[in-house]
């Protein structure tokens, strides 16, 4: 984990459509929109040569619990993944360091099929990890 | 603390937080039973409950617990 690379930043808004606008402004080029029915979002992602991706997070209708960070925190970053190789090894890691993990790795359909997992730590907010 | 106090401010934080009009809480009480209960939401109700009661806790703890009864427990056991 001490040397896995910043994959990207995950940026929780309202609406995607809006948010890459203004962010297309900036020189970022965004990706198609993915339904990620598993964790009840959609799913775009941003990028600019030579910089860090930033990943659009519009929660589904019926996803409350999004649509509750989003009243009381407005469209902001709310995670940090980082890209391993293993990433159960890292999962073991984390917890070994204190983190809470929200559920063991799964498939992701915003990127292929690869795994992610999530944790939050009282310190550092959430984080994501996801298989290279 | 008795448990009936703890069971009421429990669930006075799951209300505001899952953003529920009313909640009956009982040992057996978990995710399943809560539509509005998942992962992210269950930090939210962590961090509510810390706040709440002064207290911290630890990962072991909140990744452990299978149903309310057992959060209640924590809780007990740090002398709430």
């Amino acid at each position: 984990m001490t040397h896995s690379p910043l994959d990207h930043i995950g940026y929780l808004t309202s609406s995607i459509a809006d948010s890459a606008r203004e962010f297309e402004l900036l020189g970022y080029q965004a990706s198609p929109i993915f339904n990620d029915d598993t964790q009840r979002t959609r799913i775009c992602m941003l990028t600019r040569t030579g910089d860090v991706a930033i990943e659009l997070v519009e929660p589904y209708e019926n996803n409350k619990t999004m649509a509750r960070m989003l009243k009381s925190h407005g469209v902001a970053p709310y995670h940090l993944c980082y890209r391993v190789v293993n990433i159960e090894q890292a999962y073991d890691e984390l917890i070994e360091q204190g983190w809470t993990a929200l559920f063991a790795p799964v498939p992701a359909t915003a990127f292929n099929g690869r795994k992610i997992c999530y944790f939050w730590k009282r310190e550092m907010g959430f984080m994501e990890l996801v298989e290279e | 603390m008795e448990r009936k106090e703890i069971y009421k401010q429990l669930e006075e934080i799951f209300c505001d937080v899952l953003d529920l009009d009313e909640v009956s809480l009982t040992d057996a009480t978990c995710a399943d039973d809560i539509e509005e209960w998942d992962s992210l939401s269950h930090i939210q109700l962590v961090v509510s409950i810390e706040k709440a009661f002064g207290i911290k806790f630890t990962s072991q703890e909140i990744m452990k617990w299978k149903n309310v009864g057992e959060m209640v427990d924590s809780l007990q056991a740090k002398n709430v």
